[in-house]
């Protein structure tokens, strides 16, 4: 805390930054080639299913609930596969569309493959328990006597069954973040337990190459992912990185810091603007990551996170010793220069969000001038990161307003004693060149929201306003 | 997706799974005919093999050209057990099942016997809706393997191998 005083050391800018919509539309145009790429795995599997006479198969009762289970069958699995491949935190999705876009689709993906899943098990139950003139109970029994494979897959199910019940927002709140994690993990069982079914008795795999290259490689690479990025390597990583805790500092009466070095940091690589999931390397804590912003533009003496500590887990970081062993995860997300394409920047932060605005403040490439911050507090007295937010704005020449006080009007982003004009007259008066910058806003989400929307008013185009949502 | 892209994919891939669909459009009746149904093997088999004597006789003897894309028992096995053009080796003897039908269709096969053992088995006639690929001559090799009809059923083709076994059975009683 004795930074107020003196000079800050400040990570040179990023000499390097590109502005201009021209980067905007490559990655415009990746995503749509990613995007289309994995829609195209979709109607890849239905072309193999329809070139080997699948429309026909809908004739009569039992020939449609064989073409059904066989379609869903591969509609589903696919999609698992996508699904499980968002959850990879593989950096080249990461960088296109950041950790929060990801995580969401893959949320979003969860219970529309559950469904298809649960169709394929019910199409095919039903098709052979006519085929065979059983009853659907006596069918289910044959089959786990008969074909053993059919046991796991039935498991594997149910196992998904488990993971998205626990998912959904109802029951996700009643459980820890662990219990519901341990049990998401199982998702990965219930995949590959439901394989040798596929392989064995699928008739859309045995005996027929095309397809069967197509869904082994679809396999590995998805695997491999899995296994390299959510795996392997944060555990290399961290092994050359050998992070420790190297102070840890009080911000605000609800802040802290906490700093964390290393050998080599500069492996770590990083933006000002993402965040690491770190993990207290002690017993009762290194299966808990935490996703923080770094508050510090990189550099290669520390990583610094600034943690408001009201949850279980941050108010015991406040009692954190110096030596601890931690490990990082990341860095994650898109909120960061990457995205800027206008030389005018606006940074909006509120409370809890300043750790990621305080980074990009340090280390955006801009001129006197180029940048205007807004940070809104309760309370100037008692606002982390302050004092260091004043200091980078007078080091570097930007404008910055503190916005202190408590809430007037319910949909307004503003402290009460500046309600007498509406928001977007406030902004326009703070921050003249709003709506031809890019702004990053970060801050609770319902905030985050009104902002957006008192700058959709002045005007700045929805491709230049950033705002990073917490999920993960 | 940008809304372009996603209108060009959405209707491509629709396009794609069109054409797919048409293509991969089985036989109207979705069955394979090996021979005369009439039961009589050597009336159609007789002229093919003076006019060519090649494998792709049988797109000739089967009434639908499709027949072929099948990959189902062909008759190509035919000329050497076929009685009429050359005497049978030593031994051989070929009995012809009832017709048997059954729900999907009907099965009619030709079993050779040489000495106590099922050396061969043709189709006569088999028709079928789909049932997993590889059935129609695993069922073969089966019963030659099992010189009989006791070889465990095929899952999820359990009606056709039950008149398979039946036509097997018939023709082996006949021996």
């Amino acid at each position: 805390m004795s930074q107020t005083t003196t000079q800050l050391t400040l990570t040179p800018p990023n000499p390097r930054v590109r502005l201009g919509v021209k980067k905007l539309q490559q990655l415009k145009r990746s995503q749509d080639v990613l995007e289309s790429a994995a829609w195209g795995t979709v109607v890849l599997v239905v072309v193999m299913f329809l070139l080997d006479g699948g429309i026909a198969l809908f004739g009569n009762l039992n020939d449609a609930l064989g073409a059904t289970s066989r379609l869903t069958a591969l509609v589903g699995t696919d999609l698992l596969l996508i699904h499980t491949l968002l959850v990879a935190r593989v950096p080249w999705l990461d960088k296109m569309y950041g950790h929060d876009k990801v995580t969401l689709a893959h949320k979003k993906l969860g219970k529309p493959i559950l469904y298809i899943i649960s169709a394929h098990f019910l199409a095919s139950l039903i098709q052979f328990a006519i085929l065979d003139g059983k009853s659907v109970v006596d069918e289910m029994v044959y089959l786990f006597v008969e074909i053993p494979d059919m046991w796991s897959a039935t498991l594997g199910l149910v196992l998904m069954i488990v993971v998205v019940f626990t998912s959904i927002n109802a029951a996700r709140k009643k459980l820890s973040y662990e219990a519901w994690h341990i049990i998401h993990l199982l998702a990965y069982a219930s995949i590959l337990i439901a394989v040798p079914h596929q392989f064995t008795t699928g008739s859309d795999i045995a005996g027929k190459p095309l397809q069967t290259l197509f869904w082994v490689s679809l396999y590995l690479f998805v695997a491999l992912n899995v296994i390299w990025y959510r795996v392997l390597a944060p555990i290399v990583m961290n092994l050359r990185l050998g992070l420790r805790v190297s102070a840890v500092t009080r911000e605000s009466s609800d802040t802290i810091s906490v700093y964390v070095s290393g050998r080599g940091l500069e492996r770590l690589g990083g933006q000002s603007g993402q965040f690491y999931m770190l993990r207290i390397m002690t017993a009762s804590t290194w299966l808990k990551p935490h996703p923080f912003s770094i508050s510090a533009a990189p550099n290669n003496r520390f990583v610094r996170f600034t943690i408001g500590d009201r949850g279980d887990f941050t108010k015991g970081l406040s009692g954190l010793k110096v030596g601890t062993r931690v490990a990082l995860e990341g860095p994650y997300g898109v909120f960061t220069e990457e995205r800027r394409t206008q030389e005018k920047v606006t940074l909006i932060a509120a409370g809890v969000g300043a750790p990621p605005i305080r980074a990009l403040a340090e280390s955006m490439a801009a001129r006197p001038g180029d940048i205007t911050i807004l940070y809104r507090v309760r309370d100037t007295d008692d606002a982390a990161l302050l004092s260091e937010l004043q200091q980078v704005a007078r080091q570097r020449g930007f404008q910055l307003h503190v916005l202190a006080g408590s809430r007037g009007a319910a949909t307004s982003w503003l402290p009460g004693h500046l309600n007498s004009l509406p928001d977007q007259a406030r902004l326009i008066e703070m921050a003249p060149f709003v709506s031809e910058s890019d702004v990053y806003i970060c801050g609770p989400a319902a905030w985050t929201k009104s902002v957006e929307k008192t700058l959709e008013r002045v005007g700045t185009p929805a491709s230049q306003i950033h705002a990073e949502e917490f999920a993960w | 997706m940008r809304s372009a892209t996603k209108t060009f994919v959405g209707l491509a891939g629709l396009g794609i799974m069109v054409a797919a669909a048409k293509a991969g459009m089985p036989l109207p009746d979705n069955s394979v005919v090996v021979a005369d149904p009439a039961g009589n093997p050597s009336a159609t088999a007789t002229p093919t093999p003076t006019a060519t004597p090649s494998p792709t006789a049988t797109a000739t003897a089967g009434p639908k050209p499709r027949a072929t894309t099948k990959p189902k028992p062909t008759a190509t096995a035919n000329p050497t057990a076929t009685p009429t053009p050359t005497p049978p080796p030593s031994g051989a003897v070929s009995k012809t099942s009832a017709a048997i039908n059954y729900e999907f269709g009907t099965i009619q096969v030709k079993v050779t016997k040489d000495g106590g053992n099922i050396t061969d088995v043709t189709y006569l006639q088999a028709t079928y809706t789909r049932v997993p690929s590889g059935t129609m001559s695993y069922l073969v090799n089966a019963s030659i393997q099992a010189n009989g009809s006791n070889f465990t059923k095929v899952s999820r083709a359990t009606v056709t191998t039950n008149a398979y076994k039946q036509a097997l059975e018939s023709a082996l009683g006949k021996f």
